[in-house]
């Protein structure tokens, strides 16, 4: 008999994609042992919650996944605060910083990704100048502006938008700085984008773009003082650095594994070793539209990576590829919703809706019958529909395609037969 | 769960006004939406078909997945509901549910259709359900149906 250590399911991450894979193999194994490692102490937290602490809308204890209790009932055994350092797949064993090595049967890597840091900021350990990641990061920014202040968040994707948002929801003046031309620039086209800049500044964050950093300091009294390309200056208290992620592999640069953009896998989600498996943010997924194998860096990827995973690793054989970029962008109400690849350029007919107030818009874009991307601005009740359009189920015909087209703005009627 | 028929609709969004007053919902938020379609049938009369988008309260429901916070919920009678004040607003559950319900209040918190639990309790039917005129909408314990009949019964008479 082998030994039972070598049936442990072993997972690394307790993010999105690791606990929703523990939920999934819980869900058709209630008995195998399985194991949760983290590398952030304390409970289980949604990192996506995080912005909405800050601004109030929920107390801390919102943001936590799972409780102590949730792991000992369902016998899942959670190691919190001792990252992996290290991976050795002949002997089948992690190495965790602590010094406990842990034998596995399967592995699941799903430690998720990392925040870029500017080389810029080397060597400058200023309290107020961080990222917006962890919980570590939220407590602190929350902290610091508690009674006033500006903060400056440098970046213009996802999660700059989500700090620059959650500030300004909580009163504070936010100043964005963008390099490009628009913000959200790989989600939205120019028409959504110029929607939502304005949607900000009516709540006071100021949109500085074409504009670049060209130093940061303190200055006494602890305020950063961020010079500008132009010469424009700024001083804040708070600088939120939000310039993209790259996969948080470090740990597996002795492995055959490591990979720059990620970590490969096949549509059954196992990496090139056998036994080891790998979701989230790490894992470059095929794309359900462009066939490319990316790692999308979304919560609704990595839960539906993550129970695919953990479903394969408890004996199953579910087919998990094809991955859909989905983002939300919401401004209290109105807001902008990006499925698929609304800014795909080859072979693609584009056709886009406005309405009259200028506050509702719609880019739909079609290559032949299918709908592969499409942006939509304001209120709407039918963007549940999207998703599964697609993702080319129900594959559209002539006729829906028409209709959808000529009833753009409430996609439901034509989907529903109707 | 609540099962919808069609063929005795006639478009009078009773459930509807019925379902906002009883939950206390704001404008573009509801428990069941009504959609209508007009046609010509063969004889060049004017037909008027009906629609309703109605919480399947899923056996494996996509909206309780991938919330980030745990706000959706299925209790022990099979019944998916929200937690309103926990949720964050971030429609990742609109986004995954195949009939696109759930809808969301003036806080950007979601709502969904809870099948009226608490008039359950107390021996009612669904607000929706008790407010149609023409008996168009009828109330099924999930738990009483299998879940082929459930699939036989969608078929027949459901929204898709
Ligand atoms: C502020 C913010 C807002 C966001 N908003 C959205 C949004 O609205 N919609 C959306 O789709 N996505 C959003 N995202 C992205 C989303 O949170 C991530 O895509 C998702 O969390 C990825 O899940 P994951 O399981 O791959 O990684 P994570 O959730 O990041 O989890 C990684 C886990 O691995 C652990 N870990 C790290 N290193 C190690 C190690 N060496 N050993 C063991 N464990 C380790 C960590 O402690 C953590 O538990 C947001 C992200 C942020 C930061
Ligand atoms: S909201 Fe949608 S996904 Fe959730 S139970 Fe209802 S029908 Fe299913
Ligand atoms: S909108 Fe609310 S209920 Fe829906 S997934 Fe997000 S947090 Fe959960």
């Amino acid at each position: 008999m082998r030994p039972e250590k070598k049936e442990r399911m072993l997972i690394l991450g307790a993010g999105a994609a690791g606990l929703s894979a523990a939920d999934a193999i819980r869900s058709v194994n209630p008995d195998s042992p399985v194991t949760i490692v983290s590398g952030e102490k304390g409970l289980p937290y949604a990192r996506m919650a995080l912005p909405y602490y800050i601004s109030g809308k929920i107390p801390v204890k919102g943001i936590f996944t799972g409780m102590r209790r949730d792991f000992s009932g369902r016998k899942i055994e959670y190691i919190p605060g001792d990252p992996a350092v290290g991976l050795d797949t002949h002997r089948q064993k992690v190495l965790l910083r602590s010094g406990l090595a842990l034998e596995y049967g399967k592995l699941l890597v799903a430690t998720g990704s990392v925040p870029e840091y500017p080389d810029m900021l080397a060597g400058l350990d200023a309290p107020g100048i961080c990222n917006l990641w962890t919980l570590k990061d939220a407590l602190q920014i929350k902290r610091r502006i508690e009674h006033g202040g500006a903060i400056a968040v440098w970046g213009a994707g996802f999660v700059a938008f989500m700090a620059a948002k959650a500030l300004a929801m909580h009163g504070r003046k936010v100043y964005l700085i963008c390099r490009a031309n628009r913000i959200l620039r790989r989600v939205l086209d120019e028409g959504a984008a110029g929607l939502m800049e304005h949607a900000l500044s009516e709540k006071g964050v100021v949109c500085l773009k074409d504009t670049n950093v060209e130093h940061i300091g303190v200055l006494k009294g602890g305020k950063k003082h961020i010079v500008l390309d132009g010469g424009r200056e700024l001083a804040v208290d708070v600088l939120i650095v939000a310039l993209g992620t790259r996969p948080n592999t470090g740990f597996l640069h002795e492995t055959p594994l490591a990979g720059k953009k990620g970590l490969e896998v096949d549509e059954y989600l196992g990496t090139r070793i056998p036994g080891i498996y790998a979701a989230g943010d790490l894992a470059l997924v095929r794309d359900c539209v462009t066939g490319e194998r990316i790692a999308h860096a979304l919560w609704s990827a990595a839960v539906r990576e993550g129970r695919g995973a953990g479903l394969n690793m408890a004996g199953d054989r579910h087919q998990c590829d094809l991955s859909l970029l989905m983002n939300v962008i919401d401004l209290g109400g109105y807001g902008a919703v990006s499925v698929g690849h609304p800014l795909l350029a080859n072979n693609t007919e584009v056709y886009q809706f406005a309405d009259k107030a200028g506050k509702a818009y719609r880019r739909l874009v079609f290559q032949d019958r299918r709908l592969i991307g499409a942006i939509i601005v304001g209120r709407c009740t039918d963007t549940g529909f999207f998703p599964a359009l697609i993702r080319g189920v129900p594959e559209l015909t002539q006729a829906r395609k028409q209709k959808i087209l000529r009833f753009p703005w409430n996609i439901a009627p034509a989907l529903l037969g109707l | 769960m609540i099962v919808f028929n069609p063929d005795r609709c006639v478009g009078c969004y009773a459930c509807q006004v019925a379902c906002k007053v009883e939950r206390g919902l704001p404008a573009g938020a509801c428990g069941i939406t009504v959609l209508s379609y007009e046609s010509l049938d063969g004889g060049g009369e004017r037909r008027v078909h009906y629609r309703a988008l109605l919480c399947h309260h899923c056996a494996d429901a996509p909206c309780v997945r991938i919330c980030p916070v745990r706000a959706v919920t299925r209790d022990k009678n099979g019944i998916i509901s929200v937690a309103s004040e926990k949720c964050i607003g971030c429609r990742l559950c609109s986004l995954s549910c195949p009939h696109s319900i759930p809808s969301f209040n003036d806080r950007q918190q979601m709502t969904k259709c809870n099948l009226c639990i608490e008039r359950i309790e107390a021996g009612l039917k669904p607000a929706c359900v008790a407010g149609c005129p023409v008996a168009a909408l009828e109330i099924e314990a999930p738990r009483e149906i299998s879940v082929r009949k459930r699939r036989g019964l969608l078929r027949k008479r459901c929204c898709l």
